[in-house]
């Protein structure tokens, strides 16, 4: 219970801050960016942090979801929600084929087969020009729609960026709660002890791969219609480790961490213009600070620590 | 006592590389029974709890519990069939609490299943409820009540040994089976687990026992296969264990 009322302050707080910051390129821009990530970010989470597997090919399923959208809107002129079905009907299957096979594979096997996969479906993306136009990328993709109003502006997508955040939070808590998430969590510690309770490991592994590869497409769906232009560079190998990076920083297997972790490197870069071409350098430097001092993650290090202090403090009172 | 054979091994054979760990070793294991498996270091009694439970495929034998063969079954068909047991070395999930960790345990009794949970439609909701109940219960049973809202990670090894006794017994098993309960165990947790057991032999489980506390399984056992390098050396009542020749030179020689 303590966790859904944590979901309300958030979900509350994130509706709210445009009303506050009018008008703030900051928070509808990067934000709006950041908020993408972190669903991502909190997708990602599920199968890392929680189940334990690793993946490195994230940001392939969300080019897949943008592609999707991106080709069969412009060039065949589908409807956007068909396309964004389409797109998850596409990510699902292809994750679903390759799930059992791959997941075979653990540890450091498996990060090396999901980086391959991400690695071709990106090289689909470059190459395949007469249907994704290369590496030029796809632009002229039209707006979304809700019935007859146009979802368009960047306030306008701060809040769509918002509601999938919310609604990615909310499906994790869910999950998290229920006999389906204990058993991923099992996974994660002990896939023996895991399977001698019942739990057909490989299925599961498999299914929450398929699940969160199509989290990842649906917003790569929305983000092709809010930035009415996508190229491959969106989506590559890079792109995945940020994910990865961001969701270590946030704390693995916290989905508030994974919202921090997706904000916190987001907004980075604005603070770190300065640093340019280091850019890179920094972040790697985070990471391994991170990995140093707060190997638990900085999102949960931090409130670890706060919640230290306050329990100091009223043990002083008493 | 019924005489039902719940469990048949027939010709058990299981190798790693040149170690020859289970060699032609059959048995029976009969309902409502606690029967137990004895042996020296290294005699193959891990190996056999292993292969009844799947989590080692066996090179060649056969298995039938209640009748039907599991002999090629994966460990959850054959939890979910009604065998559990224990770890010698624990497989206690770390990042759980205690009772989230005896919930999973619950597993083969829910229906709910990822979609639904997503969205916590209302039978989540329900099944939530009613698993968290069978795991205080079983929690209960086994002594551990005031336990429930600790970290399984901060726990001693006494503790989490009698964790993973109620994490198999919240599935409702037909079958148990311990491996080296008593291991690791201060004298007042051990004469502690000799209750618990014929508890647990009482509400109609039958359980299958590896132990080398032998006042523990003279005391509690209705049979005992006693195994050496792998191979069957004796089985029997607990008397006729105690004055067998080989058993006695098997244990004093090792
Ligand atoms: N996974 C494995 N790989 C290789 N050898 C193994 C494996 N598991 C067991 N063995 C070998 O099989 C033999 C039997 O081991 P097992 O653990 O079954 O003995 P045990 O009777 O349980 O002994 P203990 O009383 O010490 O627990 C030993 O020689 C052991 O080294
Ligand atoms: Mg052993």
């Amino acid at each position: 219970m303590k966790r859904r009322a944590g979901f309300f302050v958030f979900a509350t707080v994130l509706l709210i801050l445009p009303l506050i910051f009018k008008d703030s390129y900051f928070l509808t821009v990067t934000g709006t960016t950041a908020l993408f990530n972190a669903c991502l970010a909190i997708s990602l989470n599920l199968f890392m942090g929680f189940s334990g597997q690793v993946s490195l090919c994230h940001a392939a399923f969300y080019g897949i979801g943008a592609y999707s959208n991106a080709v069969f809107t412009t060039t065949y002129h589908f409807n956007p929600w068909i396309s964004t079905i389409a797109g998850l009907f596409i990510t699902g299957s292809i994750s679903f084929i390759l799930a059992r096979p791959i997941l075979k594979l653990k540890g450091h096997y498996l990060a090396m087969a999901t980086l391959g996969l991400g690695i071709i479906i990106h090289i689909f993306f470059v190459q395949a020009d007469n249907i994704t136009k290369g590496p030029d990328g796809i632009s002229g993709i039209p707006n979304l729609m809700f019935g007859k109003i146009n979802i368009k502006g960047d306030a306008t997508w701060y809040y769509m960026a918002s509601l999938l955040t919310i609604f990615y939070t909310w499906l994790s808590l869910n999950l998290l709660d229920s006999r389906t998430g204990r058993a991923l969590k099992a996974i994660h510690d002990g896939e023996t002890g895991a399977q001698v309770s019942g739990i057909d490991t490989d299925k599961l592994k498999a299914d929450v791969f398929v699940l969160t590869a199509m989290m990842a497409s649906l917003a790569g769906s929305l983000l092709a219609h809010k930035e009415g232009f996508i190229s491959p560079e969106s989506f590559n190998l890079q792109f995945s480790v940020e994910l990865l990076t961001m969701i270590v920083i946030g704390g693995l297997g916290s989905i508030f961490g994974s919202l921090f972790g997706a904000v916190f490197l987001t907004s980075l870069p604005e603070f770190l213009s300065k640093f340019e071409d280091f850019e890179m350098l920094v972040y790697g430097l985070i990471l391994i600070a991170t990995m140093i001092f707060m190997p638990q993650g900085l999102y949960v290090g931090i409130s670890r620590f706060f919640t230290g202090i306050l329990k100091k403090l009223i043990k002083k009172d008493e | 006592m019924n005489d039902i054979n719940i469990l048949i091994a027939k010709s058990l054979i299981k190798n790693f590389g040149g170690v020859s760990a289970i060699s032609d070793v059959s048995f029976a294991i009969k309902k409502g029974q606690v029967f137990s498996i004895i042996g020296p270091n290294g005699a193959g009694k891990t190996t056999l709890l292993n292969m009844l439970t799947g989590v080692y495929k066996i090179d060649s034998g056969t298995i039938h519990f209640n009748g039907a063969e599991i002999s090629k079954f994966p460990p959850y068909k054959i939890s979910n069939l009604g065998i559990n047991r224990t770890f010698q070395n624990l497989q206690i999930f770390k990042n759980m609490s205690v009772l989230e960790n005896v919930m999973v345990g619950c597993y083969n009794k829910g229906t709910s299943g990822l979609i639904s949970s997503l969205f916590y439609l209302p039978n989540v909701w329900k099944e939530e409820k009613q698993i968290r109940q069978w795991a205080i219960e079983a929690l209960d049973f086994c002594g551990l009540s005031s336990l429930i809202k600790k970290d399984a990670a901060v726990l001693p090894y006494g503790d989490l040994k009698r964790i993973e006794i109620a994490r198999s017994l919240a599935s409702d098993p037909t079958l148990l089976l311990l491996d080296e309960p008593a291991a690791g165990l201060n004298d007042k947790e051990t004469m502690e687990l000799l209750p618990l057991i014929k508890k647990i032999r009482d509400t109609g489980i039958t359980v299958g026992l590896v132990e080398h506390h032998m006042g523990l399984v003279m005391e509690v056992s209705d049979a005992v296969l006693v195994l050496n390098f792998g191979s069957k050396l004796a089985e029997g009542n607990p008397l006729e264990i105690q004055r067998n020749k080989d058993v006695i030179a098997a244990y004093l020689g090792g």
